[in-house]
């Protein structure tokens, strides 16, 4: 058996196109597996995403949002003192002395801390704060190159009570996470938002032609077991599916029944049982025609015997071949699905989901948000369709040399 | 209508294993919704093939029966009637004095029919390994254990001359004399009484025939076996069967003792498939070749099937449809010119070859 595989395979190497794309279908089922653990973020944890890195350009760098301490100050004749923790635990004494030249003086001691930023609010109209740069409106100034020691001007007089606060930013921090492929609106990961993508894409797509192959064939099977009418009830069946758009069908569906991974699954599979029925009909009348499943109906074996351990494995390189193609189909639809708007909810972005919400960035030059899932999509399908076309190709003995 | 009272044994005391009475299969030509409406409008009786027609015979246990006859005669479709997995639209047929749908209903019973087939190489399941096909019946039906298979089916592979080496491999794997014995033993496999065998040996080399005809002679000594031998090939059934039936386009027209029906075979289609038949068989395979058209079984000629080909046709053959009627022990005719007003064909055949001749 062993031997057979690997001759299979041969035979299958003998194109390198062919080759190529199992190793890429290999990949992306790679992917489906591991996604949690190459993904560099949970897209699906809401709690990871920072609406502040929403539509960040590819190659970016995350930086941790920094924190601002705020301390308050209650000066008596311009005398105050107050203390504050940075963020990392030191202690931050602020000082305010009036000087000799009738300003005040604050003094920061902030130890083990980079102050990038100082900004006073709530100081008197009047007053003024040495080098820094007044909010136009409200009564707040900032120093972008703040020094330790900082003067106020408060006017010919220093008033009595003085309240303001002061706020101190201190140095932002890379959080050493970089945006290989950008951010999209959300702030999502795109990298990670791909690879979920891919999982979701690949399980549904599998899922359904595999759902849409159990039903196909077991009802092919019962049409070439029995024929007669029961025969022309499934075909016509069938064809007058085939004659409906599936995309119809779909969009039908899944209006009816609402967004879901589970639907969007059923509909893959009403679509598409029809192409397993007739592809298991057709082989399996050809192999109603041999003498094993006249020997299997004299050795007395139920039906279902005969059909599910006789026949059945008879008919399964066809079938494995429409099965390939029929998940290429089925993701096909999922993204158009999703793309329209009914298929996914926006918490499981497959690729599709992920296209969709890139589109409305398209104009604004936000380009990455819908040209990289767009791009996976594509050589997905395409590489699991080479797949299926020479497997397809293999099987066909007309093609043999 | 056949009189059916006519066809005895040559042993009458023994009773019939196998027993059928006007058995009939007819394959419809035009099934499809429009066919069927446009015969109902217009009355005429809808195309279709007389696989078998009228057909009545009995088998005794132990016995061995050959049937031969054109291809498309209805062989293989009679003999899948008897193997039970085709059903007959007319006629009686009895195993063992019950009815065949009521016997198969056990398929304890059922098994102890059994078929081997032409095309060694269809007959077994590709996927299957030798174990299995052998082997999965008698499990299946619980004649023995599964932890017994292995023993079993290797007891079995010896009978039919193949090796333990062979167990475990596929059918693709074996050569076509090597396949048919695998399929023997399979049906062996399931305790049989009657082995219906449709061209068994017409797929093999000449040397391998010869090897499984010897199997087959062996096999029914040993296991008491009642054997149904169809095939093209005389030698082969001359060699093999006590009895002979000939088929001509889906009827019985001659049934007789094997060594009579060689030495003096009264039916005229008898005699000219005996005209063609090489005289050392076995040593060429000779399929069955007569002068003239063989008429399309969808339209067969009205009467005696066989009088637009027959040297001695009367009026009446165009006519009237002969019964097979007793000539002496153990041998029926359907011929008219046998029964009825017209002198009978003299003894030996040579009536039959004087007026060829005049
Ligand atoms: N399933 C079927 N449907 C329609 N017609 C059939 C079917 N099976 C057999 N026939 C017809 O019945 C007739 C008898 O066929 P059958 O196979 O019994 O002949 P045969 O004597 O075994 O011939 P051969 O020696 O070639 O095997 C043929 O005319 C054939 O075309
Ligand atoms: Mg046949």
């Amino acid at each position: 058996m062993n031997a057979r595989i690997a001759a299979f395979f041969r035979e299958f190497s003998e194109s390198r196109i062919a080759l190529v794309s199992l190793g890429i279908t290999l990949f992306f089922v790679a992917c489906t597996v591991l996604a949690p653990f190459i993904s560099p973020i949970n897209p699906y944890d809401l709690r990871s995403i920072r609406l502040s890195d929403a539509r960040l350009p590819p190659g970016t760098q995350q930086v941790e949002p920094v924190p601002e301490l705020s301390i308050p100050l209650a000066a008596r004749d311009g005398k105050a003192r107050a203390e504050g923790v940075t963020p990392a635990g030191d202690p931050i004494v602020l000082q305010l002395v009036p000087d000799s030249d009738g300003r005040l003086a604050l003094e920061i001691d902030a130890r083990n801390m980079v102050v990038t930023e100082i900004r006073l609010r709530g100081l008197p109209i009047d007053a003024s704060v040495q080098g820094a740069r007044k909010h136009p409106i409200r009564s707040e100034w900032t120093l972008a190159n703040p020094a330790s020691t900082l003067h106020i001007e408060t006017g010919p007089q220093i008033p009595a009570n003085l309240q303001f606060s002061v706020l101190i930013k201190g140095e932002s921090e890379g959080t050493g996470m970089t945006f290989l492929l950008g951010t999209d609106g959300y702030g999502r990961d795109m990298l990670s938002a791909i690879i979920y993508g891919i999982r979701i894409s690949m399980i549904v797509g599998a899922a359904g032609a595999l759902g849409a192959m159990a039903i196909g064939t077991f009802l092919g099977l019962i049409a070439a077991w029995f024929g007669g009418r029961v025969d022309s009830f499934i075909m016509r069946l069938v064809d007058f599916q085939l004659s409906i758009p599936s995309l119809m069908v779909g969009l039908l569906v899944l209006t009816m029944l609402g967004k879901g991974v589970d639907r969007i699954i059923l509909a893959i599979i009403l679509i598409q049982w029809t192409y397993f029925a007739r592809t298991t009909r057709s082989v399996a009348l050809a192999e109603l025609r041999k003498d094993y499943v006249d020997a299997a109906r004299c050795l007395r074996f139920s039906a279902l015997r005969i059909n599910l351990l006789h026949i059945l494995p008879n008919c399964l390189p066809p079938l494995l071949v429409i099965l390939t193609i029929s998940i290429a189909g089925a993701i096909t639809l999922e993204a158009s699905l999703s793309f329209l708007g009914v298929g996914l909810p926006l918490t499981q972005p497959s690729l599709g989901m992920l296209i969709a919400n890139g589109y409305e960035y398209m104009f604004s030059n936000m380009h990455w948000i819908a040209i990289y899932p767009g791009l996976v999509l594509l050589v997905m399908i395409v590489a699991i369709n080479v797949v299926g076309d020479r497997l397809r190709d293999m099987f066909n003995p007309q093609l043999k040399r | 209508m056949t009189r059916v009272e006519t066809i005895i044994p040559a042993n009458k005391h023994a009773e019939p294993i196998l027993s059928i009475r006007n058995l009939s299969k007819v394959f419809p030509l035009q099934s499809g919704f429009w066919d069927g409406v446009i015969g109902r409008m217009t009355g005429l009786e809808p195309k279709a093939v007389h696989a078998v027609d009228n057909v009545s015979l009995d088998v005794r246990a132990g016995e061995t029966i050959g049937i031969v006859g054109e291809s498309g005669c209805g062989k293989s479709t009679l003999a899948r009637i008897l193997a039970g997995i085709s059903q007959a639209n007319g006629g009686q047929f009895l195993y063992r004095g019950r009815d065949i749908q009521d016997y198969l209903k056990n398929p304890r019973d059922a098994l102890k029919i059994q078929m081997i087939f032409q095309d060694p190489q269809s007959s077994l399941n590709p996927r299957l390994q030798v174990i299995d096909i052998v082997g999965e019946a008698p499990v299946v039906h619980g004649i023995i254990p599964r932890s017994q298979k292995k023993d079993y089916v290797l007891g079995y592979l010896e009978k039919v001359g193949l090796g333990a080496e062979f167990l475990y491999r596929y059918p693709h794997q074996f050569s076509g004399g090597q396949r048919q014995r695998i399929g023997i033993a399979r049906a062996l496999a399931v305790n049989p009484e009657l082995l219906i065998c449709d061209e068994s040996v017409a797929a093999l080399d000449v040397s391998v025939q010869a090897q499984i005809i010897n199997l087959f002679m062996k096999i029914k000594a040993e296991f008491g076996l009642t054997m149904l031998f169809i095939s093209h090939d005389l030698g082969v059934i001359r060699h093999l069967c006590d009895r002979v039936v000939v088929m001509y386009l889906g009827r019985v027209v001659e049934v007789a003792p094997t060594e009579r029906l060689f030495s003096d075979p009264r039916h005229p289609y008898t005699q000219m498939l005996l005209e063609g038949m090489p005289k050392i068989s076995l040593e060429r395979r000779k399929f069955l070749s007569i002068e003239g058209e063989i008429p399309s079984p969808i339209n067969p000629p009205q009467g005696c099937h066989f009088h637009p080909r027959c040297a001695f046709r009367t009026e009446h053959c165009s006519q009237k449809r002969p019964d097979l009627v007793s000539l002496e022990e153990g041998r029926h005719i359907a011929c008219l010119n046998w029964q009825g007003t017209s002198p009978p064909p003299i003894k030996s055949g040579g009536g039959y070859a004087q007026s060829e001749n005049a």
